[in-house]
């Protein structure tokens, strides 16, 4: 079991802290860089959706490639272009996906990739099936204001699609998942004062303290889960959520900073696409060669954690 | 740790003067005490104390010293 490649898009605008600051004179954005640590952040047009920005995505990845071998495609986000029907149908018709496909959303923010990945491996695994897709694609942007202090200077629009195949080198799992429900009002959608797009909302200390408690225990039984050590672990993919959550992460678990990987800030956090792009980039800087133990670790709304060990 | 420690603590974390951190001090009395400055003063107990203190329930509201001494007083981590 391999992922045998991936692909990422990026929103076409781009925000910066800088212009955050213009927009809203009385913020220090100089405290919330110390503790955010992202300096940019893209944002989609009123044209981009979480579902074209899946397109193109995975367009990149499937250029030249035999589609008709493609036995599914497990498509994750939390603002589907499409309720009715699910939106990786729509997905499979852009695609030209072959009519033996099987599709269907997965409603999973920041968690979301790695419960994609656990549903596509099982599907390969219990179906007997070749390859499949997951695409992870999120526009967080169009529910947050400008003016929003909390969210607007860590969301980030984009999406990641990933070809998963059942034969090749490499191993994906085992997996452990953590679910908070009693979080939930944390990190939520809200009904807007005037009628517009729902708005998100974000207690980010109950956040935090979820990550906190939560991500290192997740970790340690994921490791004895695996009969793994920390130290043979060669890269940590956690969540991007922000600096201040990655450094309290890495202060607890005890991470060597060079097995941390971090990317939140020229990208910000992009939800359930996180990780895969920093999946891609970390291959891109040479950080992912043959052999390497990857722990990629997704946190947040749900709450909800999801963690696995990739073998390459 | 006893209270005044905690208190000293989160005048560090809230980069306020220690006397402005009082045992009545609280989200209503200080500026910096916002929701970005109650991050910084649970990233620092929990650094401090072991990494206990993220775990304890009712620590995302709590909001003052009295509150917060009183929370990590009941589960045996202050004096």
């Amino acid at each position: 079991m391999r992922i045998a490649g991936i692909a990422y898009q990026l929103a076409s605008k781009v925000e910066s802290l800088a212009e955050l600051q213009t927009l809203n004179p009385d913020w220090r954005v100089d405290q919330l860089y110390e503790k955010v640590g992202i300096d940019k952040r893209y944002v989609s047009t009123p044209e981009e959706t979480p579902l074209s920005l899946g397109v193109q995505a995975a367009e990149k990845l499937l250029e030249g490639a035999d589609r008709s071998t493609i036995d599914g495609v497990v498509y994750v986000t939390q603002t589907p272009d499409s309720l009715i029907p699910t939106t990786a149908c729509l997905l499979h018709a852009r695609l030209g996906l072959p009519g033996h496909a099987f599709a269907f959303d997965v409603n999973q923010g920041c968690s979301g990739f790695v419960y994609g990945l656990s549903l596509a491996t099982s599907l390969l695994t219990g179906q007997g099936l070749t390859r499949c897709l997951v695409v992870c694609a999120e526009t967080y942007s169009k529910h947050i204001a400008v003016t929003d202090r909390t969210c607007r200077p860590i969301f980030s629009d984009g999406a990641a699609a990933v070809l998963v195949e059942r034969e090749g080198p490499g191993r994906i799992g085992p997996f452990v998942f953590v679910t908070d429900g009693t979080g939930a009002s944390s990190l939520t959608l809200r009904p807007a004062e005037a009628g517009g797009a729902p708005q998100l909302y974000m207690d980010g200390p109950g956040v935090l303290l979820f990550t906190m408690s939560r991500v290192p225990r997740a970790v340690k039984d994921l490791l004895e889960k695996a009969g793994v050590a920390l130290d043979d672990v060669d890269l940590f993919v956690f969540h991007q959520a922000s600096r201040v959550v990655l450094d309290n992460i890495k202060r607890t678990l005890k991470v060597d900073e060079a097995k941390l990987f971090r990317n939140y800030q020229e990208m910000g956090n992009t939800v359930s696409a996180t990780i895969p792009i920093a999946l891609r980039q970390a291959e891109e800087a040479g950080r992912l060669g043959p052999g390497r133990t990857v722990m990629l670790v997704g946190f947040g709304v749900g709450l909800s954690l999801a963690a696995c060990l990739v073998r390459t | 740790m006893n209270a005044d420690d905690v208190k000293k603590m989160i005048a560090e974390a809230l980069e306020v003067d220690a006397f402005e951190v009082d045992d009545d001090a609280s989200t209503e009395t200080l500026e910096a005490w916002d929701s970005l400055g109650h991050i910084n003063v649970l990233i620092a107990l929990d650094g401090a104390l072991d990494g206990k203190v993220a775990g304890i329930e009712g620590m995302k509201k709590a909001y003052s010293v009295a509150t917060l001494v009183g929370l990590l007083r009941e589960h045996g981590l202050v004096d």
